[in-house]
């Protein structure tokens, strides 16, 4: 019986938590970012989740072409094995010839590492993975601010 | 031109990476603020930069947009054939002109390598 006025309370003692912090959010966002935001990091207001990650696929010293050209057919077709997997969404050679560019449909950075790391050249030590993390453009969120038109 | 209807020999005629240029159809801009773009300094550029964006992006020059969601900063695929043509559109962009903002290009093209699964070497 006790039950539902109990979980009525934690929601409104939750509500009361979250209007605190929500006006804590918006003075932070008045007064914060002269002092509080360090340079590298967006104001609050910016905040959007990861979706995708950019995956930048580079040579390293190891990979020289005499390396990697044996590895190469196994190379595409894991890359297509993983697009069919639904976990690389768009895929581009670098035209300097420094590696390649994925689009991944992965959030976690681990993950994406852990498959990519699983190519040949991976495995071989040939290419080196950069991480970029990405969201949706937050900034686009100022143009509600204004009225529709 | 060997004749290469084994997919299977592709290892040993395939031509270095070097030699297997595709069109470039795509550059791949990684915006990052610099240490002149403290939030406050950015704050009254942003709506100006949101605008801009907007509008390169219904030109078709944007094709696809993102934040960066660890650092600050953005990463766009621009629909452009040289980094220079990619330049010259993103440095007018508000947060550049007030070098609050600059871009790594990277020239993207089609995945090469993907020919072996045809059956044909990548052509230059």
């Amino acid at each position: 019986m006790s039950r539902v006025p109990d979980k009525l309370a934690v929601r409104a003692t939750r509500l009361t938590r979250l209007a605190y912090f929500g006006a804590l959010v918006a003075v932070v966002a008045v007064f914060g970012p002269a002092t509080s935001f360090a340079q590298s990091r967006p104001p609050s207001g910016l905040d959007v989740p990861t979706t995708k990650l950019l995956a930048i696929g580079t040579f390293t010293a190891k990979g020289s072409p005499d390396q990697w050209k044996p590895l190469l057919p196994a190379e595409v077709r894991d890359t297509v094995r993983l697009y069919l997997a639904g976990k690389i969404d768009q895929w581009y050679l670098k035209q300097d010839q420094s590696g390649v560019v994925f689009m991944m449909n992965v959030t976690d950075p681990k993950e994406a590492l852990e498959l990519l790391g699983r190519f040949p050249f991976g495995q071989a030590g040939l290419m080196e993975f950069q991480i970029i993390p990405l969201g949706p453009i937050g900034p686009l969120r100022v143009l509600l601010t204004e009225p529709a038109k | 031109m060997p004749d290469n209807k084994n997919p299977r020999v592709h290892a040993e005629i395939l031509p270095a990476l070097a030699a297997v240029v595709g069109p470039t159809t795509k550059i791949l801009a990684i915006g990052s603020v610099t240490a002149k773009g403290t939030p406050e300094a950015i704050a009254p550029i942003l709506p100006h930069e949101v605008r801009a964006t907007v509008r390169n992006y219904l030109a078709g020059k944007i094709e696809q947009w993102f934040f960066q969601t660890e650092g600050y900063g953005v990463v766009f695929i621009v629909n452009a054939t040289s980094t220079a043509e990619a330049h010259e559109l993103l440095e007018k962009l508000p947060l550049g002109v007030a070098g609050m903002m600059e871009f790594e290009l990277i020239a993207l093209g089609p995945l090469a390598p993907l020919a072996m699964l045809i059956g044909e070497p990548p052509r230059s």
